[in-house]
């Protein structure tokens, strides 16, 4: 029998203190659980609940009813950030997800410094806080997890990226400048996040991933900024949850200075051997998405298990859903994990 | 002074350690002795960018180095390219390369896309989210030889296979080898598809071209 709320046990487990039992979740934006099945079943669909707050909410709170997982995830998309800084968005379609149309800049040069406040008049990040504000206040035992996207993949969404990876090299001061910019600006976004009744913020910075970066780069830019954003979230006295996408054989170290209270990765990382390596990080993941997506329900029950055998802190899909996968997988995962 | 093939070595060196600025001077130097001749193309520069490549395959360097090594190489072939008027080397063949619709993802694609040019080939690059109707106009419009499909998500890969079920219906599918990669995609479901190849690196992606070229050069000598 469950004794704490899903908010308290996730709560708990940020602060790695004892738990009745895992908790089971997924925080949205690149993580994004608003599955086809659901929102055909429900009526509340995207690409209008990317922009309409009563929408938002609806869809947020589908989604927890319908997969099991144990928290409102918001928003469904990694655009609001680089749209509020200038770049257009196209918002896809019920199973595509939004993206950019192009880049607001060439250059790390050419970026034009929005001042401090852009993200308050955003109509996308209002849609988020109210959403946000709504849920936690209707559902004050269910966590409310406000999703960011990080530094880097903000960045490299408002500038083209080949020309922002290479200019991380070669120009490295306007480089820093505009990743100082933009995390400015997420410090913003998630200081309203936070206002509104948000009970985690979760970062997820794919375009940072060692994969792309390398050991040098993931150091000086990755760390440097996720832990700025980092370090300005918990002084607004919530945790927060990092996510770093890909192989990270090469900036294994690395992952040790992050200052998250857990630490998200993906599937081919050995979650257990990181956890024996660096004993005080807690660990969030990992189960496929292409499992999740392809596999069947069987499977996936059992391959949930070994998360728990494992003792993975708080179970999670190790990346971005796939729109397509089939809901019966999500539950059968939640359940899987639930039971314990 | 240093001799022409020093100069030749020190312009791959330069774009191996990403000095753009050197890689320029090195040209210069070269053209200002009146030793321009095209095999450069092959021995300077396409040298320098084959090791940088391979540094990339073997996890020595990565995007942002990689991408800075084809700044120098392109720094290089501006300062030689009023020379090469008239007697540009002819491409390998040409190479028609896109992500498909609903993706955004276009950092692998556009690695292999430069990977590929420095090896010798035309590239038509479409860009992202690409409709499968583009890659198939494409191809006619520019006679590309192959015809490279990129995709990073489930979602948005089984669109592959409406550029190759397109091409048939045109009763062009045999004009073109379709290759394709991406994180998601395997061998088997480029079978799947009908695709011809699977690549899982850029690296690959040009030895499976090339093996298409050669392939289809036979084919020619036959007929
Ligand atoms: C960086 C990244 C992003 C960046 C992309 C920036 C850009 N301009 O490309 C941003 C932040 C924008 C992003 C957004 C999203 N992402 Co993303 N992203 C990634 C990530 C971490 C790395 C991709 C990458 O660039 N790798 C580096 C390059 C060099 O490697 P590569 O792409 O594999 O390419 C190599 C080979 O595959 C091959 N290759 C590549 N293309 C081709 C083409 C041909 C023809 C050939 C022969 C070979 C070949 O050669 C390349 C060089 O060696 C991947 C996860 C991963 N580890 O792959 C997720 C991933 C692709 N993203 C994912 C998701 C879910 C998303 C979003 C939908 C999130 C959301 N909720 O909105 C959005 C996409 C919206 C949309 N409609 O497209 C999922 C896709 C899941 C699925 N359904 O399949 C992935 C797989 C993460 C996961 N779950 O594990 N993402």
């Amino acid at each position: 029998m469950d004794v704490l709320t899903p908010k308290e046990r996730l709560l708990r487990s940020l602060k790695k203190e004892k738990v009745d039992r895992h908790p089971v979740i997924c925080p949205g934006g690149m993580m994004n659980a608003a599955l086809v099945e659901i929102m055909q079943h429900t009526g509340h669909t995207l690409p209008e609940a990317h922009h309409v707050d009563s929408l938002m909410r609806e869809l947020a709170y589908d989604v927890y009813d319908n997969t099991g997982f144990e928290n409102f995830g918001i928003p469904f998309c990694m655009t609001v950030e680089a749209e509020a800084l200038g770049s257009p968005i196209d918002f896809g379609s019920l199973s595509c997800e939004p993206k950019i149309k192009v880049e607001a800049y060439k250059s790390v040069k050419d970026v034009e410094f929005k001042p401090r406040g852009v993200m308050e008049k955003s109509s996308r990040v209002a849609a988020v806080v109210q959403s946000l504000h709504y849920l936690s206040e209707k559902y004050p035992d269910v966590p409310a997890i406000g999703s960011l996207t990080g530094p880097l993949s903000t960045s490299a969404s408002i500038v083209d990226p080949m020309t922002f990876l290479k200019q991380l090299r070669r120009e490295k001061e306007a480089a820093h400048k505009v990743l100082d910019y933009v995390t400015g600006h997420l410090i913003d976004y998630a200081q309203l996040m936070v206002d509104n009744g948000a009970t985690v913020i979760s970062i997820a910075d794919p375009t940072a991933t060692g994969e792309i970066l390398g050991p040098k780069m993931f150091k000086e830019y990755a760390v440097y900024y996720i832990n700025k954003l980092v370090d300005a979230i918990h002084a607004m006295g919530v945790p927060v949850i990092v996510h770093i996408c890909g192989e990270m054989a090469m900036v294994k170290p690395q992952i040790a200075e992050l200052h998250g209270d857990a630490i998200s990765v993906d599937a081919f990382v050995n979650l257990k051997q990181m956890k024996e390596e660096y004993n005080t990080l807690t660990t969030m993941g990992n189960l496929s998405t292409y499992l999740l997506e392809f596999s069947d329900p069987d499977t996936i029950y059992k391959q949930s298990k070994v998360l728990l055998r494992n003792n993975i802190d708080i179970i999670s899909p190790a990346c971005g859903l796939s729109t397509s996968t089939a809901l019966k997988n999500i539950q059968a995962f939640t359940t899987a994990i639930k039971e314990e | 002074m240093a001799t022409k093939e020093e100069l030749t070595h020190k312009l791959a060196q330069a774009i191996v350690d990403m000095e753009v600025d050197e890689a320029e001077a090195v040209a210069k130097a070269i053209t200002d002795a009146g030793w321009f001749s095209m095999d450069l193309l092959e021995k300077g520069i396409a040298a320098g960018m084959g090791q940088a490549s391979q540094y990339y395959e073997d996890g020595e360097y990565f995007i942002p180095e990689l991408l800075s090594c084809a700044d120098a190489a392109e720094a290089a072939t501006d300062v030689f390219r009023p020379y090469m008027q008239g007697q540009a080397p002819e491409p390998k063949g040409c190479v028609v390369i896109g992500a498909i619709c609903g993706d955004t993802h276009d950092i692998g694609k556009n690695i292999v896309a430069l990977v590929i040019q420095a090896a010798g080939y035309e590239v038509i690059d479409l860009g992202r989210d690409v409709p499968a109707q583009d890659f198939v106009a494409a191809a006619e419009r520019e006679q590309a030889d192959v015809i490279a499909i990129a995709s990073l998500m489930t979602t948005s890969m089984n669109h592959m296979a409406d550029v190759i079920q397109l091409l048939e219906k045109r009763g062009i599918r045999d004009r073109y080898g379709v290759v394709v990669g991406g994180k998601p995609i395997s061998a088997s479901f480029a079978r799947e598809i009908g695709a011809d190849r699977y690549a899982a690196s850029a690296g690959a992606a040009v030895r499976i071209i090339d093996e298409w070229m050669q392939a289809k050069k036979q084919m020619q000598v036959a007929e």
